[in-house]
């Protein structure tokens, strides 16, 4: 399947906008719409844990973990299997890593949970990237 | 009605979003993800999705904390 790249605005940012591979996902049994950014320098999908929620997971029952920032800042939260599914493709069972400390505006789509599963083409000159069964 | 991503800059809320001409735009805000989306669905939009609102959209590093 093919995506568009987003066009996003921010003032801080040489040229004051980016285009940035968001993907919109259904989570959980309640398919819960969510909009991740897919982030290859992740090593776990990250999900915000308010959004686990609402979409029917308890992450308290899941394990607990802590992962560090790239500044080396403790990220606390539980790690988790969740399904999630691509524009109505079969909802895939993978491990993510729930927590409320997440301050990024998107979850985050990494190398398990993701990348493991899916396989990604990005094309930023013409404005799209491919998600293909890997 | 709608709102675009960038001015929408008071962090820690759940938006429900729309993506239009390939840029966000903001349909409903609140300190819940369920009530933004219920919000959303009562003003007619079902092809949302739900987002943290942020005071920058894409100048941080990953996983950075402040």
């Amino acid at each position: 399947m093919k995506f568009n790249y987003t066009l996003i605005q921010d003032k801080f940012l040489p040229g004051k906008k980016t285009y940035l591979a968001l993907l919109d996902i259904n989570l959980g049994e309640n398919k819960l719409p969510v909009k991740c950014l897919i982030d290859s320098g992740s090593p776990i999908s990250i999900i915000h844990s308010p959004l686990a929620v609402a979409a029917g997971v308890t992450p308290i029952d899941g394990k607990k973990g802590i992962l560090l920032g790239i500044g080396g800042e403790p990220i606390k939260g539980y790690f988790h299997k969740i399904t999630f599914s691509i524009y109505g493709s079969n909802p895939t069972l993978c491990t993510v890593f729930l927590t409320a400390e997440l301050k990024v505006p998107y979850c985050l789509l990494g190398q398990i949970g993701f990348f493991e599963n899916y396989k990604v083409v990005f094309n930023l000159r013409k404005k799209f990237f491919e998600i293909l069964p890997a | 009605m709608l709102q675009e991503l960038n001015k929408f800059n008071k962090p820690g809320l759940w938006l429900a979003v729309i993506t239009k001409n390939n840029s966000i735009k903001v349909v409903a805000s609140s300190k819940s993800p369920k009530e933004s989306l219920t919000k959303a669905r009562k003003k007619g939009f079902k092809e949302v999705s739900l987002m943290m609102s942020s005071e920058r959209y894409a100048s941080w590093i990953p996983l950075l904390t402040t």
